[in-house]
């Protein structure tokens, strides 16, 4: 009688997920795009939501007034 | 059912992107009915193997299988981990009764096959405690309990006792030698400590240090049932000295590299 063979699966493969490294990249860079456009549009106050680019180029002023 | 390891070899990537040799070019078999201690310096790939075998890691190059004649809403394999892996939430019986809910066993021959595997590992009256109010001799016979209870072709367990005081762990070993001979299961049984090996296997096969590959397979010609008084015989003696006798170098090596030895007793 032939003997039967199972090969050992790897039962782990589900959980393994895909890395979307460029999509991680491209989404957050598009939100900061976003936030800039909306504080330089003037949908929102800049006294309410600073603009990425002015929340670093603050402190750089503040000092340059010292 | 025969476990079968053919030139596995393992590789991992580490964080500096560098590539790490687990294990290199592993055969190995397990026969139907018998008890295999493996056995190798910390960091030598033990664990690695017996994560392949159960198909919870892949390895990258080799293959294993499992040949025989399977029994139907049987797995091929169960693991008994070193920490025990319980599901804190759940009481001994629910841990239990897991991997059989997993197989969708009905609820009548689950309750009978959880009492009648909590019974075996001298659980009775303690299975509505939680993992948390048990001794961790007792976590480890639930988790054992658990692994016997989907009644699998092949049982795996790593460094299962480890974990456990001495006098618990020679309890231990002695329950699980008497589980084995009620079950007859195939089983490999990894650890790093020579006695235990000899006082549990029919054979030890031994692994290098990193890359694991296969020194010698060291054939335990004691009589079974075995017992502790079996420590001062000959034949134990012997293996063991044989054992340590192909581990030393790789023992000292790997003291050298600052990584634990295996023990001799």
């Amino acid at each position: 009688m032939a003997v039967e063979r199972f090969i050992v699966d790897d039962r782990t493969a589900f959980l393994r997920r895909p890395d979307y490294r460029t999509v991680r990249v491209l989404a957050l860079a598009g939100l900061v795009i976003l936030w800039e456009l909306i504080t330089r549009t003037g949908l929102v106050s800049s006294l309410f939501l600073p603009s990425p680019i002015g929340v670093p180029s603050s402190p750089v002023s503040m000092c340059q007034r010292l | 059912m025969r476990v079968v390891v053919e030139r596995v070899s393992k590789t991992y990537t580490d964080r500096g992107g560098r590539n790490v040799v687990a294990l290199s070019q592993v055969d190995l078999a397990v026969e139907p009915e018998e008890f295999v201690a493996l056995l190798g310096p910390s960091g030598c790939g033990k664990s690695t193997l017996l994560n392949i075998i159960g198909g919870l890691l892949p390895a990258s190059s080799g293959r294993v299988y499992f040949e025989g004649e399977p029994r139907e809403g049987r797995p091929m394999a169960a693991t008994v981990f070193q920490e025990f892996a319980l599901f804190p939430w759940r009481t001994a019986r629910a841990n239990v009764e897991f991997g059989l809910e997993e197989l969708g066993v009905s609820g009548f021959e689950r309750a009978e096959r959880t009492r009648h595997y909590l019974d075996m590992t001298g659980l009775a009256g303690f299975e509505s405690k939680y993992p948390h109010q048990l001794s961790g001799g007792m976590r480890q016979r639930v988790g054992i309990a658990r692994a016997l209870a989907v009644e699998p072709a092949v049982l795996l367990l790593d460094e299962p006792f480890s974990a456990l005081d001495a006098q618990t762990r020679t309890l231990m070993m002695e329950e699980l030698l008497g589980t084995w001979a009620r079950t007859r299961q195939s089983i490999l049984y990894v650890t790093h400590n020579i006695q235990e090996a000899v006082f549990m296997a029919d054979r030890v096969i031994v692994l290098s240090r990193r890359p694991g590959e296969v020194l010698d397979t060291v054939p335990i010609r004691l009589p079974r049932p075995r017992g502790e008084h079996q420590q001062g015989d000959p034949a134990f003696i012997q293996a063991s000295d044989r054992i340590w006798g192909l581990i030393k170098s790789q023992a000292q090596a790997v003291l050298l590299e600052g990584d634990a030895v295996p023990e001799r007793g």
